[in-house]
């Protein structure tokens, strides 16, 4: 007996605080015959099989899937019918066979929703304020090699990527902010 | 029991969870269960909202890790509900008993009125 899975990588990126969009396309594929069974940053791994439909769910948990509490976590999931995809740093992605008799949602009440975007919004923010101190100390060192009449591309560079990230941070936390109120 | 009237009302995954508790312990996937049989199947309580409820009900001292039993799967925690949790849950029925009885008497009375 051959068994020959046909598999497909896929590049994608995409924003953190889109990962309901991430879903509905991951959705959209498995209902196509592709499923995706392994993701690393930017990149999905799909294999074909007609006939099968996946439901898939991101959720986010103050740890990584190395740390000794996602073990029971698990648990949890795999209990309640998800397969384990895959973790991205602190982003954990669950699949389990599409069901329109039943409510696909991890999360199927508004108080722990709201946790939920929360939890997000409390490490952004936690990574928006360690980066703030750092760009000061980078700002002013490019403004001391200004002042000497001298520039550093480098540390330009940095500087200008670092106000970016935070501008994103700062961007991600308004549009999760909004998921809350919705 | 002052106090604990600010925490009402509480979530239906709160409530269903501390119902499902009072009898004896059990864990994640056992109180799943049974919530969804006593409410015949109207609950479902999704993997992520009971893993989050879960841990603030531990946060909130309403309920506690418990002992896993010789027959218990150890690699699931049980939890059990603690005397604050049982005093909670007793205000909320209160409360909720309280709603129904005013809501089916002024039913009632706009009955007799037609």
């Amino acid at each position: 007996m051959t068994d020959i899975k046909q598999y497909r990588s896929r590049l994608r990126f995409y924003f953190a605080w889109d990962f309901k969009k991430e879903e509905r396309w991951l959705d959209e594929c498995s209902a196509k015959g592709e499923h995706m069974d392994r993701l690393t940053l930017f990149r999905y791994r799909f294999h074909r099989s007609p006939g099968e439909r996946f439901a898939y769910r991101y959720d986010f948990q103050p740890f990584g899937y190395r740390d000794r509490r996602f073990k029971e976590y698990l648990i949890h999931f795999t209990d309640a019918g998800w397969e384990y995809v895959g973790s991205i740093g602190l982003w954990h992605c669950f699949r389990r066979m599409h069901d329109p008799s039943q409510n696909m949602e991890l999360y199927t009440d508004k108080a722990t929703m709201k946790q939920f975007y929360q939890r997000i919004q409390r490490v952004f923010g936690l990574v928006l304020l360690m980066n703030l101190p750092i760009l000061a100390f980078n700002a002013n060192n490019l403004l001391t090699y200004i002042g000497l009449r001298s520039f550093s591309a480098i540390l330009g560079a940095v500087v200008v990527l670092q106000f970016l990230m935070i501008l994103l941070l700062g961007y991600g936390m308004i549009r999760i902010q909004r998921r809350i109120g919705e | 029991m002052g106090a604990n009237k600010d925490m009402l009302p509480l979530t239906e995954a709160f409530y269903y969870i501390l119902v499902a508790l009072y009898p004896e312990p059990s864990h994640g996937y056992g109180i799943m269960q049974e919530v969804e049989k006593m409410s015949h199947g109207r609950v479902r309580i999704g993997a992520g909202t009971m893993y989050t409820a879960l841990n603030t009900l531990l946060k909130k001292r309403w309920i506690d890790h418990a002992p896993s039993t010789e027959d218990a799967d150890s690699r699931r925690k049980l939890y059990a509900i603690t005397l604050e949790g049982r005093e909670v849950l007793q205000a909320e029925i209160g409360r909720l008993e309280e709603l129904a009885e005013n809501g089916r008497r002024m039913i009632t009375i706009g009955r007799t009125m037609k």
